[in-house]
């Protein structure tokens, strides 16, 4: 346990930040992934310091995404209360 | 009227938000009423394009994204039409003439967002491989750019409107036939009803139909103020407040005064 990591009020704010813009890559084949995958990014950059760590929760991030830009907050948040608990049981 | 170059920057910044905010949903740049407004803030234009910012958001109001579908864009249509507007120099007069070519103009846009949206699919591929190389900078790089792109949707419309020229506007704009922009106008009064509709499928309950009622009487009464209106809509808003927490003991009788909402998530929520 004492390697878990928890994100600061400064992480959380800079992912709220970047979620008002969730929907910019808006496309056809995954809809709100890149959004996704930009908000969560300095939640991730603080949880995976290694380079194939990174490359694959990126890849993680980047799966099917969409709902409406107001309800994807609470669905953020939920997610980012997750990634500490992941990042224990990572591969 | 033509623009000097501080004003066409300007303009062209408008747009640019305009056409981020009509994908991201979320500072409302897009809606006609603001996005008309800023145009006529920064042209010098103000009053016309208020009105026609006004009678747009009474159009656009039902207009939203939902899902894969595109709504028609209110951000083409109110940024192109208030440029046409301050171009061409009619004043208050232009307003139904604007409005007339912002239809088109929605729906010329919806395409618009389309191709972009398209484009988009590119750029997410590309972020895919920024994501194999565990590359952060290059996914926020390639997220920044989608914005970016739709931006430019609105921004280069804009900008050749205002490369056609003032003059050259306002001389199409006198081309129309009067029975050209009338029928558009009688046209553009039924999208109003068909927005309005749409948003009243959206929230109508049985609870809420007397107070579309009420304001729908109250609409007609040309004498009453904005302030009289919004007066009477605080009243009636604490005197439901009130007998809503009397209710239950004295007229339902069923005990729970508060439960038959015809709202389901309403009900889910109080429950929670």
């Amino acid at each position: 346990m004492a390697d878990r990591i928890t994100l600061s009020k400064a992480d959380r704010l800079h992912v709220w930040w970047r979620s008002t813009f969730i929907q910019g890559s808006w496309n056809y084949e995954r809809m709100q992934n890149g959004g996704f995958a930009y908000s969560m990014i300095p939640a991730l950059k603080k949880l995976y310091k290694t380079k194939e760590d990174r490359a694959a929760a990126l890849k993680r991030h980047l799966e099917f995404f969409n709902t409406h830009p107001y309800l994807a907050s609470p669905i953020i948040g939920v997610t980012l209360g997750t990634r500490p608990g992941q990042r224990r049981t990572s591969r | 009227m033509n623009l000097n170059w501080i004003q066409i920057v300007l303009v062209i910044g408008v747009s640019f938000l305009a056409g981020m905010e009509g994908i991201l949903d979320e500072f409302h740049f897009h809606q006609p009423i603001i996005a008309c407004t800023l145009i006529g803030l920064v042209t010098g234009n103000l009053i016309p394009c208020v009105i026609l910012g006004g009678q747009l958001e009474m159009i656009a109001l039902g207009w939203a994204n939902i899902g894969a579908a595109v709504a028609p864009d209110a951000a083409l249509a109110s940024v192109a039409s208030a440029i046409i507007l301050v171009l061409g120099g009619q004043g208050q007069n232009g307003v139904h003439a604007a409005i007339a070519i912002a239809i088109p103009l929605a729906v010329a846009g919806l395409l618009l967002t389309t191709v972009v949206r398209t484009l988009a699919t590119g750029v997410v591929h590309l972020m895919d491989r920024a994501a194999e190389e565990g590359s952060f900078a290059k996914v926020d790089m390639w997220q920044i750019v989608a914005i970016i792109m739709q931006g430019l949707r609105i921004a280069i419309p804009a900008g050749l409107i205002l490369a056609v020229g003032a003059s050259r506007v306002s001389d199409l704009l006198h081309m129309m036939p009067a029975w050209l922009t009338d029928g558009l106008g009688v046209g553009g009064g039924m999208v109003v009803a068909v927005g309005y509709a749409m948003i009243i499928n959206m929230m109508a309950t049985k609870e809420v139909w007397p107070f579309f009622a009420i304001g729908f009487v109250m609409a007609t009464v040309k004498d009453l103020t904005l302030i009289g209106l919004g007066a009477i809509g605080v009243a009636l808003a604490l005197i439901y407040l009130t007998l809503s927490k009397m209710g239950g003991s004295s007229n339902s009788g069923n005990g729970s005064g508060n439960n038959n909402t015809g709202d389901p998530v309403g009900k889910l929520i109080d429950d929670y």
